[in-house]
């Protein structure tokens, strides 16, 4: 985790997520205690609500990726390719986030900061379909944690507090959530009020989804639908909502800000809150106009006249909704030009991490040293940390080790997070014996190595043939705590068949097995391959059975040379059944399984003849 | 790794090869009457064929590796009596226009 304060930070929600697996009351208890508790922190919450009234489902994965016992979920599930992924925990949990849905996230509302964590109660409570959308996107991310496996999903959590509706409910739980839902206390009003209009019924009630006011984006039509509801009801409270849909509609930002006046005109009860100056703020930042900021320097000027001078939330707000617009380039300028807007250091890396994502080198060290030089914001260990990671995907290795020079020059000691990008890096490189001496650099400095460690460690010499070096981690593993996972044995595996050792590989399958370690679709593609590659062509025939049995998909390598060994030994008709399998299992394109069975068949004919 | 990229090296080298595959060609009349398509391509064919050697159960029992052609298979296939599995992408391969290489 990047700091102490932030993990102690987080324990709450795990709480609530342990509390969510009792009855529903005593979960929704937990929800509205938690709310209660941190009610009176700042009127954030509501118009953060509001602007992500429709991604209930994304901010709680977001939240789901902090906890740190669920932060697996966050983790690619372990491949060959794969298993040796593993970022700084920050930039992990981004991935994560735009793993899922950067568009429905489109989020200016910085979540890991700790503060928000009481909007996904309000969030989710707000949305009527919240509970199916959650927990869809909960299996997209293809675990679930081991918590809610063993409980079904608390949908319960989930649901819409039962205080919506117009009836109190005895318990004195949803009542809490009064203070933090004007929009509860509307409902009534509202419905009287569209009776009159005789609209006719309306099923669901409106605060369960963002409402949306207005339909088309002419400021015209806003004041028009405006003056009906303040003629109708002169106690409407929603500003934020009615604000927020007409920005939703695609209304231009002087169009809104005219909205605003025209708002505190006709209601006086109205008074614009710093929430409401974000919204218009990270309206005007999502515009696609890129390269032009005046509109966004315009609304921050608005706050600082209004009464409400930027702080580092409406910065880390724009920030975040300039990169939801792909305008990182603006975001930069803005922070550069404006060195009176500080952003804190979980906007700066994010910054960082999606200049370094899009942009290149030069543009990213450019942007931190002139911040440097305007604002004296200086890079922490996790911007190295990203910066790192994406040097190392490109495969430039002597700049992470400069980066790691200038690293320790300027007083920041490397953590393991670190160390295992670089590692990686010298894997993808096929320069795996490298692993050992950047191991033994990490004891130096006194660095605990993890899990991902070790795993990239054994990757990387079962990768350069020194499989008997790998073997002797296993032990070196459990002594610090770490049991080898299923990466761990993949890599052993297809290590030693690479080296020719394929029986070895097999007993060490049935070791893993024993050791409750369910081998997965990679180990046995290894596997088989080692099989065939030694000819012994029965076990791989068993492997393989046992493959189809679970509808394991047959890797491009594996498949060319199973067929071939099949072919060798005259089992024609065998493989035109796997054949048929790569295809039914759609492990393979059509034609990539033809050719490699046509090349097979030729070669073999070559043979014969 | 490095077979992964070859691989990818291979398939862009032959794009002739894998065109030859799976571009749509125009069939003789004995394979029109066999497909009830007058266009299909090489791979298409030979999936066809092979489906409908599996249908029809026309695989030697005592050896897995001969197919026992029937009469309709014998048409398209040189009219032989029985097609080893080996030859068949060869088989089905002469009943395609040559490409020029």
């Amino acid at each position: 985790m990047p700091s102490d304060g932030l993990h102690a930070a987080w324990d709450p929600s795990q709480a609530i997520f342990r509390e969510s697996e009792g009855t529903g009351r005593e979960s929704q208890m937990g929800v509205e205690g938690e709310s209660r508790r941190r009610a009176d922190e700042n009127e954030l919450g509501r118009g953060l609500a509001n602007q992500l009234g429709s991604s209930p489902a994304a901010l709680l994965l977001s939240r789901l990726s902090h906890s740190s016992y669920l932060k697996n979920l966050c983790r690619p599930p372990p491949t060959n390719k794969q298993l040796i992924i593993d970022g700084p925990p920050l930039a992990a949990q981004r991935r994560s986030c735009s793993a899922l849905d950067w568009g429905r996230l489109c989020s200016p509302v910085r979540l890991e900061h700790p503060r928000f964590r009481r909007l996904i109660p309000c969030v989710i409570s707000f949305s009527p379909n919240s509970p199916q959308t959650a927990s869809s996107s909960l299996t997209v991310m293809g675990k679930l944690p081991p918590l809610m496996r063993s409980a079904p999903l608390p949908i319960c959590f989930l649901k819409p507090p039962p205080s919506s509706s117009p009836h109190p409910p005895s318990s004195p739980a949803p009542e809490t959530s009064k203070p933090q839902f004007p929009s509860h206390k509307r409902h009534p009003k509202h419905k009287n009020s569209t009776k009159k209009f005789g609209v006719g019924k309306i099923s669901t009630p409106p605060a369960t989804s963002p409402p949306s006011f207005f339909f088309s984006p002419a400021l015209s039509d806003a004041i028009a639908v405006v003056d009906s509801i303040s003629g109708v009801s002169s106690h409407f409270s929603d500003f934020h909502s009615l604000l927020q849909s007409f920005c939703n509609v695609g209304a231009s930002p002087a169009d809104s800000l005219s909205l605003l006046h025209h708002l505190s005109l006709r209601f006086p009860s109205f008074s614009p809150s710093r929430s409401t100056y974000h919204i218009l703020l990270v309206h005007s930042c999502l515009q696609p106009s890129i390269g032009d900021i005046s509109p966004i320097l315009n609304s921050l000027e608005l706050m600082s006249s209004s009464g409400f001078p930027p702080d580092s939330s409406s910065v880390d707000l724009a920030v975040r909704a300039l990169c939801s617009a792909s305008r990182e380039d603006d975001a930069a300028q803005l922070l550069l030009r404006n060195p009176s807007l500080r952003p804190d250091p979980f906007t700066y890396n994010f910054l960082v991490g999606r200049l370094a994502k899009t942009r290149s080198l030069s543009t990213v060290y450019s942007f931190i040293d002139e911040l440097r030089t305007a604002t004296n914001i200086l890079p922490d260990r996790i911007t190295y940390t990203i910066i790192i990671d994406s040097v190392c995907r490109s495969h430039n290795l002597r700049e992470a080790t400069r980066l790691l020079g200038v690293l320790k020059h300027s007083g920041i000691k490397p953590d393991c997070y670190l160390y295992n990008n670089i590692m990686k890096a010298y894997c993808l490189l096929d320069q795996s014996g490298e692993v050992m001496v950047l191991y033994n650099k990490m004891k130096e400095e006194g660095i605990e190595p993890d899990l991902v460690t070790y795993n990239t460690l054994v990757h990387g010499l079962s990768k350069a043939g020194m499989v008997d070096q790998a073997k002797k981690f296993l032990n070196v593993m459990a002594n610090s705590g770490y049991f080898p996972d299923i990466a761990t044995y993949t890599s052993l595996i297809s290590g030693m068949c690479r080296k020719g050792d394929s029986l070895g590989a097999l007993r060490l399958l049935g070791e893993m097995e024993e050791k409750g370690c369910i081998p997965n679709e990679f180990t046995y593609n290894a596997l088989l391959m080692g099989l065939c590659k030694v000819g012994s062509l029965d076990k791989g025939l068993e492997l393989y059975r046992l493959m189809t049995d679970g509808g394991m998909k047959l890797e491009n390598p594996t498949y060319a040379t199973f067929i071939r060994t099949l072919c060798r030994a005259n089992k024609i008709g065998k493989a035109y059944e796997v054949f048929d399998y790569a295809r039914e299992s759609k492990s393979l394109s059509d034609d990539a399984a033809y050719l490699a069975l046509e090349n097979s068949l030729k070669r073999f004919k070559g043979l014969q003849a | 790794m490095a077979l992964r990229m070859a691989a990818k090296k291979a398939a862009a080298e032959s794009p002739k090869r894998l065109a030859s595959l799976i571009d749509l060609a125009n069939v003789p009349s004995t394979l029109r009457d066999f497909l009830g398509q007058s266009q299909i391509s090489r791979l298409g064919c030979f999936i066809r064929v092979w489906s409908y050697i599996k249908e029809q159960n026309l695989q030697d029992a005592s050896n897995m590796n001969v197919v026992n052609c029937d009469n309709k298979l014998k048409s398209i296939l040189l009219g032989k009596d029985q097609v080893n599995l080996t030859e068949l992408p060869m088989l089905i391969k002469l009943l395609f226009p040559n490409h020029p290489k």
